[in-house]
């Protein structure tokens, strides 16, 4: 057993009182000695015959008396003192080593600086709460006491003290100097840390931790894995580690989250219909809350909505823009405990049309020849019927690919492009990878050793796909494949969910490209045939994404997806809804995380923050590409970036953590059994962290209160019968009392039996010396 | 009932006095000297004048009873001389300043006690025609009345009392070998002390005393507060006759203090059993007459098992 050990059992007290004023009562002890002293001076005087007994009593006794009245006086003494220091409210830390008690120690304070610590208590927020009572630790603290500081928010714990020091005005104002931040809490990442803070401060002294957090649920049961819980259980063992919970209650929290649009996109004069989820999070319901929907800074509908307790609520508004463009909008409520998640943001792109390249691989002069002809019909098949679609699909040839400016379109078709060149999949993929989307329909004049080598390459546009080789015949089919129409799970196939009899089982294909896709690519097999084979693959790279189709579009002698049941002219048209909006489309991102977009501009680029701060984008070169960096966006709202040169815009909507919201806390009976199981650590509510004049933290104070009481009742005892002059008998059974007394004392459920006992024992003892000095 | 010195009616209260009247003082053992009547005595014949009848009592010779008297009233009396007791009995007295003590729980001192008893027994023992004397001590012997049988001898006794209060220290035993030297012929010596003195010196005296033929009794007499030890408050115990002072809390000292008092209690018992010395121990708060009776008992027990 280690010296942490033995000091683990071997409890050193060290005392320190809530009322120290009280201790001014310690005068009082002196009362049973001048009652002793008094009494000895006011004694009868008595003439006296019978001396010689006398005298050999006194002989006899003289020492025993002696003793006897000292160990009375003591009693007497000790049982004021003692009850003095109980209406004190000692405070004493059980768990002190004994170098604590008579030294210096090493303290490691972290301050939880989530977004939930913004809460509003009686007394301020719960971080201003957490670095008060941080500050009353240091004031208090020894001379020789060192320590160090953390901030944890997000996933990078900040290590704002590094270094030990006993600097108590450093510490001071490095806590003052403090900011609670809007990150969302992740206390795992912050126990590597401190671990490696406590091996740093490697200076003998005995270390402890005091973590001040409001303990926030979700952030502990989301991270209750075995590594940090057993990151957590070494801190336990290697220190002495005190959780300090800075809520007072379950504070109500109305939250806003999630803006989003419902429509695929939206245009203009066309209804859009905008979405938030309005959270509960508290145990009461909340009555008639106004909801306000904000687009450009302009209030333009409200709402008032109820929510249940613990439950989420999906509030829409329908919203007509009257020109296209970028509208910033925000869903707000009533501000609360919380005010950072009464508001969430959202951009809304409104467009007059959506601008489409169509590359054609296959010129022709015949009708429906070209590559492009049934797709470009498919997208607008009958704008002569009144089937108005937003789409603006562009023709061009392959060799303009390489000159015609990408960024402008939403979508990329190559349809049956023999071949690419590498700078045009140079240029294709940065398109990609700053939000574009490209879709590559192939036909018979696609070269498999070209797209393997570049689309499919490294640093083509879907590594981790390949080409194998062209399956069936078209000229004389002799197999059909069937799609497997049964899996419907992705978000491409959505609107075949539900209706039998879509057309997709009707579809028979009798040639298409084998592609190939390797697990560790992002590629993902969105429709398939039944013998497994993809159909449509989709894959993410940088903010756009990337499709491709193994069957020909343009050539009936494929398969007969683009006659049969108009399966072509659906799929095509969900394929590019869903390419524009799983790249143009994203447009916001979570508070204290990192944001990076790929950039094409060279120039230097700015960034502002809701219209006021300004960030310092940093350009991250990989290779050729450009990747613009914010490494972290500190608040929530509009985050505009743009270039110097206007060839770069980004809008972008910065939101709170939704889960940092529930502003329940882990109660500590969970803490004991699911995190920290035969850990020993205390857990304090910052209204019984009583630091104000002590560095000790308290421990088990109305145990300890309650122990110097039962010690008064049991010196009171001791006291009556040894002035009672008791015999062996009635020790016995005082002995048998205190036993009991002692093993009920422990066991708080029959404390009140206890004192009813000790009060029983006193008032009979009490009466019996009456009784005896009465006769 | 607090005496003055000197006043002899006090101590013929006629209740103290009723209730001694039907007691008989009777001397243990055979007396050397004219003793005749009650007493059984080697000389008989001293002297034949008769006097009275009295009831046949249990002990009482049968040669003495009066046949005729019993044919005519089927009764048995004895013939009484008018000189048929003829013992000397002296009550020795203790006077030092240890038997001046009175507590507060007791109306009467040791001393004021002692004089009540000699003066009963003086007239017990001149109501039998017997000669009662009296002797007073401290640390020596200061004065003796000799013995006379004349019924106003009593008075002589009460005046001898005067002030012989003393602040003077005992010392019993060298006063009983004085006495016993001083003593002309046998008698019975009935000592009036608290016997607060040295065990073995008070034994050595005794021991003289019956050496010297004399039938002596012991009435000691003690306050009940020095039996009881009753004290609660501290308390500062002024030691008389030249003795230390204590200041003690009693509550804590009384047991030992009651096992002092009854271990030397023991030992004197003991003592006088051993040399045939009937003691009797009486506390100031009890009558006079059961205190009498109870010695008279104690010394007719003894004379029995002897």
């Amino acid at each position: 057993m280690n010296a942490l050990s033995w000091s683990r059992v071997l409890p050193v007290p060290a005392f320190s009182f809530t009322q120290p004023w009280m201790l001014l009562g310690l005068v009082l002890a002196a009362i049973p000695v001048l009652i002793h002293f008094f009494y000895r001076r006011r004694y009868q005087e008595v003439r006296w015959a019978a001396v010689q007994f006398l005298d050999a009593a006194v002989k006899r006794n003289a020492q025993r008396h002696r003793f006897q009245q000292l160990l009375l006086l003591a009693l007497r003494t000790l049982a004021i003192a003692l009850l003095v220091f109980a209406f004190a409210g000692p405070m004493s830390n059980a768990n002190l080593t004994l170098s604590q008690a008579t030294g210096s120690r090493h303290v490691v304070v972290v301050i939880d600086g989530s977004l939930s610590m913004q809460c509003r208590e009686a007394d301020g927020t719960r971080f201003e709460r957490a670095i008060d009572l941080a500050v009353k630790v240091v004031e208090s603290s020894g001379e020789d006491d060192t320590f160090q500081l953390v901030q944890m928010a997000g996933s990078v714990p900040e290590s704002i003290i590094a270094q030990p020091t006993n600097d108590r005005d450093q510490v001071r104002a490095a806590l003052k100097g403090l900011e609670c931040s809007f990150r969302r809490g992740e206390p795992e990442r912050a126990w590597p840390l401190v671990l490696e803070l406590l091996k740093q401060s490697n200076s003998g002294k005995p270390t402890a931790v005091h973590l001040f957090s409001d303990l926030q649920l979700h952030e502990w049961r989301d991270t209750a894995t075995d590594v940090n819980k057993k990151l957590l259980a070494d801190i336990a063992k290697q220190s002495d580690l005190t959780f300090v919970d800075v809520t007072d209650r379950l504070t109500p929290n109305l939250a806003v989250q999630n803006v989003s649009v419902d429509n695929d996109f939206v245009t203009v004069n066309e209804t859009a219909t905008l979405r938030a989820i309005v959270q509960n999070s508290s145990n009461t319901v909340t009555e008639n809350r106004e909801l306000r929907l904000v687009v450009d800074d302009r209030v333009v509908a409200t709402r008032s909505v109820s929510v249940n307790p613990l439950t989420r609520l999906a509030v829409t508004f329908q919203h007509q823009f009257a020109t296209r463009g970028r509208f910033r909008i925000s869903f707000e409520t009533d501000a609360d405990q919380l005010t950072a998640d009464d508001r969430a943001f959202g951009i809304v792109n409104v467009y007059d049309d959506v601008p489409l390249l169509l590359v054609n691989g296959k010129p022709s002069a015949q009708r429906m020849g070209q590559a492009t002809d049934f797709l470009e019909l498919c997208l607008n098949p009958a704008p002569e019927a009144g089937w108005k679609t937003p789409y603006k699909p562009r023709v061009v040839n392959e060799a303009e690919l390489g000159t015609i400016d990408v960024q402008s379109y939403s979508v990329v078709f190559l349809c049956n492009v023999r071949q690419l060149t590498q700078s045009e999949v140079a240029r294709l993929r940065s398109y990609v990878r700053s939000g574009g989307a490209v879709v590559v329909c192939v036909g018979d004049l696609v070269d498999i050793q070209n797209y393997n080598g570049r689309f499919f390459g490294k640093t083509g546009l879907m590594p981790g796909v390949r080409f194998q080789e062209v399956i069936g015949n078209s000229e004389e089919p002799l197999e059909a494949f069937e799609l497997d129409a049964a899996r419907l799970d992705h978000p491409l196939l959505s609107i075949y969910r539900g209706n039998p009899g879509h057309g997709l089982e009707q579809v028979l294909t009798f040639k298409y490209i084998r592609a190939a896709v390797s697990e560790t690519s992002n590629g993902r097999t969105a429709l398939q045939f039944r013998n497994g084979d993809p159909v449509i693959v989709e894959s993410k790279l940088g903010a756009g994404i990337v499709c491709l189709t193994t069957i020909a579009g343009d050539d009936s002698r494929w398969s007969t997806w683009n006659t049969a049941s108009g399966t072509y002219v659906t799929l095509m048209n969900e394929l590019t809804q869903f390419a524009i909006r799983t790249s143009r489309s994203v447009q916001s991102t979570t508070v204290g995380e990192e944001w990076r977009r790929p950039i094409v501009a060279s120039g230097s680029m700015t960034a502002r923050l809701n219209d006021k701060s300004d960030l310092v984008p940093r350009v991250s070169r990989v290779e050729s590409e450009s990747e613009l960096v914010i490494d972290e966006i500190p608040e929530p709202g509009f985050l505009s970036v743009f270039s110097e040169t206007g060839t770069d815009e980004y809008l972008i909507a910065a939101n709170v953590d939704v889960a940092e919201s529930d502003l329940r806390s882990i109660s500590e009976s969970a803490l004991r059994t699911e995190f920290l199981p035969g850990s020993e650590f205390r857990v304090r509510n910052a209204g019984t962290f009583l630091t104000a004049d002590q560095r000790r933290t308290q421990a088990g104070g109305s145990e300890l209160i309650f122990l110097l009481f039962a010690l008064v009742v049991g010196l009171l005892i001791s006291e009556l019968l040894l002035a009672s002059r008791v015999g062996l008998t009635e020790w016995l059974i005082f002995g048998t009392i205190t036993i009991a007394i002692v093993c009920l004392m422990f066991l708080p459920a029959s404390r009140v039996a206890t004192l009813i006992v000790a009060s029983v024992v006193i008032g009979g003892l009490l009466g019996r010396r009456y009784y005896r000095t009465a006769g | 009932m607090r005496p003055k010195a000197g006043d002899s009616r006090n101590f013929f209260d006629p209740k103290v006095l009723s209730e001694l009247r039907g007691l008989e003082l009777r001397a243990r053992r055979i007396m050397e000297g004219l003793v005749a009547g009650l007493h059984k005595s080697p000389f008989q014949g001293f002297s034949v004048e008769f006097a009275e009848h009295r009831e046949y009592a249990p002990g009482d010779d049968f040669r003495h009873i009066d046949w005729r008297v019993f044919a005519r009233t089927d009764r048995h009396y004895v013939r009484t001389y008018e000189q048929e007791t003829n013992f000397d009995c002296y009550v020795a007295i203790d006077t030092s300043e240890s038997m001046q003590f009175c507590s507060e729980i007791s109306d009467i001192s040791k001393y004021e006690y002692a004089q009540l008893l000699a003066v009963a027994i003086g007239w017990l023992v001149l109501r039998q025609r017997d000669g009662a004397g009296l002797c007073l001590f401290d640390d020596e012997v200061t004065k003796v009345v000799p013995t006379s049988n004349a019924a106003a001898h009593v008075h002589r006794m009460i005046e001898s009392f005067g002030d012989a209060r003393t602040k003077r220290s005992s010392a019993i035993g060298s006063c009983l070998h004085n006495l016993s030297r001083r003593l002309p012929r046998r008698a019975v010596v009935v000592v009036v002390s608290d016997l607060f003195d040295d065990h073995d010196q008070l034994v050595s005296g005794l021991k003289h005393l019956k050496h010297a033929g004399h039938d002596v009794s012991l009435l000691q007499v003690v306050d009940p507060a020095e039996q009881d030890f009753p004290y609660e408050s501290p308390t500062l115990f002024r030691g008389m006759e030249a003795m230390d002072d204590h200041s003690v809390d009693p509550r804590s000292l009384a047991a030992s203090y009651r096992e002092e008092f009854e271990a030397f209690e023991k030992k004197l018992k003991f003592a006088c059993q051993k040399h045939g010395v009937d003691h009797t121990l009486v506390r100031t708060e009890e009558p006079l007459d059961v205190a009498i009776s109870r010695c008279l008992r104690a010394r007719r027990a003894l004379g029995t098992r002897q």
